[in-house]
């Protein structure tokens, strides 16, 4: 192993540190400094993967699905954030947002047709990140979506994405997901009012 | 006097306490009765003693004096509104002074925090917490730290409620301002309008909108515009609760009736009985705690034409593919109160239209999917059966078998798994290799973190092909996320594969991120000792070799892979984004044996920086602009992509792109330049429908040192999706 071979393993370690040593909650809200507006998301995506074994036995490409409240001054609104990424180096960049732009999304069979809003924050109307990226070149979209149908999604237990046409692009739950599940039910049951229930007198 | 009139709020039963069964009978005003035995020991008569109200009994109709007053779906309204919390028990003067409709009610319930009893003034109770929020927007100007609260939340404020006098006022209909009121009734326009063209989606976005606004007049409508739109969209389950919640909210309201009956005729054309948990403004989703529906068959129909042609200095066009693929997906559901069963059939065929008689270029059928699917709701056991995918618990893909789940709660799972492999959809499963395992996910120690550990066992004419343990990690906080995946072969004393991948947001919007990716490529395996032998099967393997050899010749197969992924990425502003990806792989040599000839190691890296950018020329459309380097041993590679997006109208979009390659080809010393233009468009028409054609075309130039070499070729694909 060379010694950038070396070097990366140290980063990734002091990744994976920084990580278990954090406590978070199940349903995070923010204010987004640029815009004002009061952001809520749940920590915890739910995970959908595809296997892309056309082009390599251990290619994925992977779909993270998260709830955003964006609260102007009262007014909500809603939308899924995918993160799309896959754990090869897809040289044919466009490949990769293709066929985002309109997606089913199968809730215990429930299909919901969900038309895409835009790929860059402006399009939720913040400045801030609201998820975190899996990985830099995953590509963010944005849906919206009404709470009944992140209701739907989050009582789901099992959830399917298709995407495209020539070829449909099927992504399956990863697995059950406890940490998911629950946080997007807390995201549906408190986090929709911005003030949240637990631990006030 | 009607129902209405005696302000009966609830008739409830709790039949659960052993020995404590009763029948409680809630008012909303205090109120004057009696209870007697019936004559006939069968029942009991409780007579109500009330003044009639001047305005109301005029519009009780004639029905409403023997009804009963509308149960609340049990297990109840589920919301409150807290206003105030008190260390003393309030008095009457901390008691608010507000108006609040017939059906709710102040109240004081206690709650112990931290060894200390706390007295909350509430509001309540709300059958959705939509209603609760509209409500609370506007007590908000009163009590600006009221907060929502479920009724049942651990607190227990339904249980200690303790009902206490309290200073209403009259209830008054609460006055949306004429802003809210015109920006309802253009909001309600522009909805009637979504309705009519068809546009039910949109239809039922804008009817959520207007029932998120302070209260309105035409809440009332939109509720039940919004349970219209949604049976015409053929989301039956969310519907009916729609139409439950109108009930639950607006019951005196002139279309109670008419949504009573559309709600019936839903639940009569499910061929099912109302549910006695069915939830009123409780969530419409899943089903088993709503409504219990019939059959649910979903059919999704997907076709589409790819070819492929190439010229080589301006010979011949060859072409070398032409092929409609044609996919099929029955999807068949039908869910119980206490029985989800659900059963799936896809299926794909690949009609190649070149007149080709090469094997491999035939005519293809593809079996994905074939399975059966039983859930159980009570003890939590859930079995399928058939053609399944999976990707934990250590199998790795498409098998055919049975896999077993008991879910003793939402955070603790045993499965187990058994099956054969599949790995070609299009051809029998001629392998011999049969596999079985167990694994858990379990979440013990945070909200966030998840825990998965399993153990498999494969085996390979009758010898064991892998053995393996693992564990699985997810992480996700706010600002961090890590998952990793391990799998090791206790039977080779070898690492499987490790997968780790962790991002981090730091100050300023940054983000870094990293994969590490090792593994053995083909996954580790007894049956890798058949790579690059001229033996058709392992069974004729174990004529010419030993076992010994065999495990040898495995691990001499199976490569060691290594890739580290790093990444960093921040936004520069909401329509501005960048990020930087630098990625290292190596694959180790592999020794000759067994006939096998050895190969060098080798060595793959890429550096690339990506620029997404929104609203360039119109509203909604995005650009990436992509620059990267890749180098391997015997290539670098310079490209720069440009890939636009465009929405046109409602159904359209449209996406031209163009990529550009330089090559510099070390082992010839020649240089190449590639350029791709293309163009992708999409339609969606209706709910039902979408269309997509992809085309493109590469022009190469090869600079040589005796000659050069022009090459194109182009691609279209072309194709529609249906689902009903």
């Amino acid at each position: 192993m060379n010694t950038r071979l070396k070097l990366s393993s140290v980063f990734l370690a002091a990744l994976l540190l920084s990580g278990c040593v954090s406590t978070s909650v199940l349903v995070e809200e923010k204010l987004d400094l640029g815009t004002g507006v009061t952001v809520t998301h749940a920590t915890a995506p739910i995970v959908l993967y595809r296997d892309n074994s056309a082009y390599a036995a251990h290619a994925r490409d992977y779909v993270y699905v998260g709830p955003v409240e964006i609260n102007r001054m009262g007014d909500y609104s809603y939308y899924l954030w995918l993160g799309i990424w896959s754990t090869v180096s897809d040289e044919e960049r466009s490949y990769q947002r293709d066929g985002f732009e309109s997606i089913t999304l199968f809730a215990d069979g429930e299909p919901l047709q969900l038309e895409l809003v835009g790929w860059t924050l402006e399009s939720i109307g913040v400045s801030e990140p609201v998820y975190v990226k899996p990985v830099a070149s995953a590509a963010d979209a944005y849906y919206r979506v009404t709470i009944d149908q992140i209701r739907v999604i989050a009582n789901a237990s099992e959830i399917e994405l298709h995407a495209g046409t020539a070829p449909v692009r099927v992504y399956l739950m990863w697995d059950r997901q406890g940490s998911a599940h629950a946080s997007m039910r807390e995201f549906v049951d408190r986090g929709l009012f911005g003030a949240t229930a637990l631990h006030r007198p | 006097m009607s129902a209405d009139d005696a302000s009966i709020e609830s008739i409830e039963y709790d039949g659960e306490s052993p020995g404590d069964k009763t029948l409680r009978i809630s008012f909303s005003e205090k109120t004057r009765f009696d209870v007697r035995p019936g004559s006939d020991n069968n029942s009991l008569r409780v007579r109500v003693f009330l003044e009639p109200a001047a305005d109301s009994s005029d519009r009780a109709d004639a029905t409403a004096s023997t009804r009963l007053q509308r149960r609340p779906a049990v297990p109840g309204p589920d919301y409150v509104i807290n206003l105030e919390s008190w260390q003393r028990p309030p008095v009457t003067a901390d008691m608010p002074r507000i108006a609040l409709p017939k059906d709710k009610r102040v109240f004081v319930s206690e709650v112990e925090i931290d060894g200390a009893t706390w007295y909350r003034v509430r509001v309540g109770n709300y059958g959705s917490a939509e209603e609760a929020a509209r409500a609370l927007a506007e007590l908000r100007a009163q009590y600006p730290d009221a907060w929502i609260d479920r009724a049942d939340a651990g607190t227990g404020s339904r249980t200690s409620d303790t009902p206490v006098p309290v200073p209403v006022e009259p209830p008054v209909p609460v006055a949306a301002s004429d802003e809210t009121a015109a920006k309802a009734a253009e909001l309600m326009n522009d909805a009637r309008r979504a309705m009519t063209v068809g546009e039910l989606s949109r239809a039922v976005q804008i009817y959520t909108k207007v029932l998120q606004m302070p209260s309105n007049v035409h809440q009332p409508d939109a509720q039940e515009f919004l349970a219209l739109a949604r049976e015409r969209n053929g989301q039956i389950a969310h519907a009916k609760a729609e139409y439950q919640r109108y009930l639950d909210v607006y019951p005196d309201e002139e279309g109670a009736e008419r949504v009573e009956q559309r709600l019936a005729a839903l639940l009569a054309t499910a061929g099912t009985r109302r549910s006695t948990t069915a939830a009123a403004g409780g969530a419409p989703a899943g089903g088993r705690n709503a409504l219990t529906d019939g059959w649910n068959i979903r059919t999704f129909l997907s076709q589409y034409y790819r070819r492929d042609a190439n010229q080589v200095n301006d010979e011949e066009e060859i072409v070398s593919q032409s092929s409609i693929y044609s996919d099929i997906s029955l999807d068949a559901r039908r869910r119980g109160e206490r029985f989800d069963f659900s059963a799936r059939l896809t299926a794909g065929y690949r009609s190649n239209l070149l007149d080709d008689t090469r094997p491999s270029s035939g005519n293809d059928l593809r079996l994905s999917y074939a399975y059966a699917d039983l859930a159980d709701a009570r003890t939590g056991l859930r079995g399928r059966i058939g053609r399944q995918t999976r990707n934990t618990g250590g199998v790795l893909g498409r098998f055919d078998g049975v896999n077993l789940t008991y879910a003793l709660n939402d955070r603790l799972r045993f499965e187990a798994v058994a099956g054969r492999p599949v790995y070609s959809t299009a051809r029998d499963p001629a392998d011999s290799r049969v596999f079985q395992g167990l694994s858990s996910t379990f979440a013990p120690f945070a909200n966030n973190l998840d825990f998965g550990l399993f153990f498999i066992e494969q085996e390979i004419d009758g010898l064991t092909d892998r053995q393996a343990v693992g564990a699985e990690v997810r992480y996700f906080g706010d600002n961090q996320s890590l998952w990793s995946i391990v799998d090791y072969d206790i039977e080779f004393e070898e690492l499987g594969s490790l997968f780790v991948q962790g991002s981090w947001r730091l100050p300023a919007n940054f983000t870094v991120t990293g994969v590490l990716d090792r593994r053995r490529s083909p996954f580790l395996s007894l049956g890798n000792a058949l790579v690059g032998q001229q033996l058709e099967s392992f069974e004729e393997l174990r004529l010419f070799f030993t076992e010994e050899e065999i495990r040898q010749f495995a691990l001499d197969r199976s490569a060691s892979t290594t890739t580290y992924t790093f990444g960093v990425s921040r936004p520069f502003s909401p329509k501005l984004s960048m990020n930087f990806n630098a990625s290292i792989s190596s694959i180790d040599a592999t020794p000759e044996s067994g006939g096998v000839t050895a190969t060098p190691d080798s060595e793959y890296s890429y550096y690339s920086a990506d620029v997404v950018a929104s609203s360039l020329f119109t509203e909604g459309d995005v650009g990436i602009l992509g620059f990267r380097y890749a180098v391997s041993g015997t290539t670098d590679v310079y490209s720069t992509t440009i890939d636009t997006r465009f929405p046109v109208g409602r159904g359209w979009r449209i996406s031209p792109r163009l990529r550009v390659d330089y090559r510099e080809i070390n082992t010839d010393q020649s240089t190449q330049w590639i350029y791709t233009p293309g163009l992708r468009a999409q339609y969606r028409m209706g709910r039902h429908a979408r269309f997509e054609l992809q085309t493109g075309k590469q022009f190469s130039t090869r600079e040589m040192a005796r000659s050069d070499q022009d090459r194109e070729s182009w691609f279209v694909y072309a194709g529609y999706q249906l689902f009903y």
